[in-house]
């Protein structure tokens, strides 16, 4: 790694400021040596935010990162539509992350219905996951769901549910290949979720996590990233005294090293589990230690409490030689190369002289009291481990091979199927005292499926109303809850018969469903109901809403000539079809409910 | 105070500090969308160890707002 990017990282403060910066200046340094990796996002909420801390978490762990984040809420439409922006470039890892409240709106409401939830959150999810194994070979990470901030009560049932949803998740990922579980619910415990989140940021705009929380979590992703592309080191080489052990052995003698059930011995016992715990995982463990080697092998085989075998180490360099000598020949007993060794040692001089000498060696910064020694090695992220075998490598490439996938693509689920399912009900009303309020902040805040951007003030609707103009608002519900009030249609009578499309706009929340289709299509049968024989729609460009700029001609609207931006429709000839799968409800047609 | 408050915004929008004004608000600078406007409150309350309610962040919608903000709740504090 350059030693631009080294200054950098030493510059780095945790502050949005900071990592912004260190991310405008990581994108304008050569990235060569860092390895390119491409990351999507798929959330129940916008994730955007945590984009420079990824990219810069992500640089420092040799990562150049490319991040798509996918419009929010929009997980089927993106992963069953082989043309969706999701595809538009080949992705190393999808992270799929779900907000419990904006997944199921009544999830954590539903006791009574609890089974019946997680076995739609469980069908739901595998249908996601099984649509992206159709035309993606990502690593796919699926997080589980954090305690919320807001539980209403200590011994709620509540609780249970959320870690019986964590099961079916966590259960899911074990199923599937290349799919693991992210577990952010440990990491929010970890940094402890008054810490975590902001409540301003939940209530002004849905984000899930404040700033500390961002940091965390870019973190965590950029730790898994690293550790589904790299190889974890093989070989931890480790000192004896008051490292294995409190005290020097050749000093106190084998009866007074401390180690044992009671502090301080216990600290090292503890120690000593671990490392027995990496072993096992199939990690070396190797001893560079200045001692007499009589010594230590009678400490290992007489003392009644040693975890540690003689035998559970896969090389041993113990003489009064120095530890680069020592590691050398390590790396040359074991066949292993220098940068996959990890040094641990209490020794400030020793670490020293080994990052000087030897630094392709991953040199342990280790601490200076005992009980934060598996802290350390954790931290380090040396040994960091997802993929559990090479059996698991080889399955996927088999499966990818054996055609399963085309067995897949022929029992798809198709956006429209899942449209179907979600028995989205759109009602529509006219504006009156009790809905002004919020048709009037949609006006002000919708900025993306917004036609003209016009944001008339309270004052202003009330007295287009009484001129003659028509607001109508929509309101979406659907199988996993409702929506509330997401839709504004202004209209205004021009000469005889025309009508006018002020405003027409909807919630981000509830795009890709085509209820934009069907909101207009009911709004003409009120105007032609209404006497209307011609609509006009107007697009008028902002720097937000550029993907309604074809709404109307893809609605069946005609340009008007020599008026750019204006499009007519007559609604004696013709409508905009409303999609067979949206049912309206109430709304101010005379004619009741239509289907 | 004010110089602060310029540098912080110049850093997280890239504009020169030269061209902020009082009336300066998310419509005049292009990065200044909702995104930036949180990172820049949480930059601000960084910076001025203040603390803004909810509802002020989504009003703090010009320089002056925030100056004036600040600086009731700097001499609140005093």
């Amino acid at each position: 790694m350059s030693i631009r990017f080294d200054e950098i990282f030493s510059q780095l403060e945790p502050s949005p400021g900071s990592y912004l910066n260190a991310s405008k200046k990581i994108s304008s340094e050569n990235v060569e040596g860092l390895r390119n990796l491409n990351l999507a996002v798929l959330s129940s909420f916008t994730a955007e935010i945590i984009s420079p801390y990824l990219h810069v978490e992500c640089a420092r762990r040799g990562i150049h990162l490319e991040r798509y984040f996918g419009p929010y809420n929009q997980f089927e439409q993106l992963v069953f539509s082989q043309t969706s922006a999701l595809y538009g470039e080949p992705r190393d890892v999808v992270l799929l992350m779900f907000s419990i409240e904006d997944f199921s709106y009544s999830f954590l409401n539903s006791f009574s219905d609890a089974e019946n939830e997680l076995d739609l959150m469980k069908v739901r999810i595998t249908g996601i996951i099984e649509g992206l194994r159709r035309f993606s070979d990502a690593y796919i990470l699926v997080a589980n769901f954090p305690e919320p901030f807001f539980r209403p009560d200590i011994s709620s049932q509540h609780g249970a549910l959320l870690q019986r949803a964590n099961v079916v998740i966590s259960d899911l990922c074990k199923r599937e290949l290349g799919v693991y579980l992210f577990d952010l619910s440990r990491l929010v415990s970890e940094v402890g979720s008054n810490r975590w989140y902001d409540r301003r940021l939940h209530y002004i705009a849905r984000v899930p996590f404040g700033f500390e929380g961002q940091l965390a979590i870019s973190k965590r992703i950029a730790r898994y990233i690293r550790a589904l592309f790299f190889p974890p080191s093989k070989c931890l080489i480790v000192d004896l005294d008051n490292t294995l052990w409190g005290g020097v052995l050749g000093e106190d003698g084998l009866s007074q090293i401390q180690l044992g059930d009671a502090h301080p011995g216990n600290v090292y016992k503890e120690f000593q589990r671990y490392l027995l715990f990496l072993q096992k995982r199939g990690i070396l463990l190797a001893i560079a230690s200045r001692n007499n080697e009589e010594d230590v092998l009678e400490a290992f085989i007489h003392h009644p409490e040693m975890i540690l075998k003689w035998e559970n180490f896969a090389a041993k360099k113990i003489s009064w030689q120095d530890k680069t000598s020592s590691i050398r020949s390590i790396s040359a007993e074991l066949g292993i190369g220098l940068d996959s060794l990890v040094f641990f040692d209490d020794s400030a001089l020793e670490r020293a002289w080994v990052e000087k000498e030897i630094p392709e060696v991953k040199v342990i910064q280790v601490p200076r009291d005992a009980v934060h020694f598996v802290d350390a090695i954790e931290n380090s992220e040396a040994f960091d481990q997802i993929i559990s075998s090479p059996e698991d490598a080889n399955r996927v490439s088999m499966y990818q091979q054996s055609g399963a996938r085309e067995a897949l693509r022929l029992n798809a689920i198709s956006v429209d199927k899942f449209l179907e399912e979600l028995e989205i009900l759109l009602e529509i009303g006219l504006l009156d005292s009790m809905t002004i309020q919020r048709v009037a902040q949609l006006i002000a805040k919708t900025n993306q499926f917004n036609l003209t951007t016009r944001r008339h003030s309270i004052v202003t609707l009330q007295r287009m109303v009484e001129e003659g103009a028509h607001v109508l608002w929509a309101r979406v519900s659907d199988t996993f809850g409702d929506n509330g009030l997401v839709g504004v249609a202004i209209v205004t009578s021009e000469k005889l018969q025309h009508w006018r499309i002020d405003t027409f706009l909807l919630s981000c929340r509830v795009l890709g469903r085509k209820i934009e289709k069907a909101f207009l299509a009911v709004l003409q049968e009120y105007l032609a109901q209404n006497g209307a024989s011609y609509l006009i729609g107007e697009y008028i460009p902002s720097s937000k809403n550029s993907q309604v700029v074809t709404f109307y001609p893809d609605s069946g609207f005609d340009p008007i000539e020599d008026s750019p931006g204006q499009w007519i429709i007559n609604l004696e000839r013709k409508r905009t079809p409303k999609p067979d799968f949206i049912r309206i409800g109430k709304n101010p047609c005379s004619v009741g409910s239509t289907k | 105070m004010q110089r602060r408050i310029y540098q912080i915004i110049s850093q997280l929008f890239g504009i020169p500090e030269d061209q902020i004004k009082d009336t300066t608000a998310p419509g005049d600078v292009p990065n200044w969308d909702s995104l930036g406007h949180l990172n820049l409150i949480l930059a601000l309350e960084r910076e001025f160890d203040v603390s803004f309610t909810a509802e002020e962040v989504t009003q703090l919608l010009s320089v002056g707002s925030i100056k004036t903000k600040i600086s009731t709740l700097s001499n609140a504090v005093e």
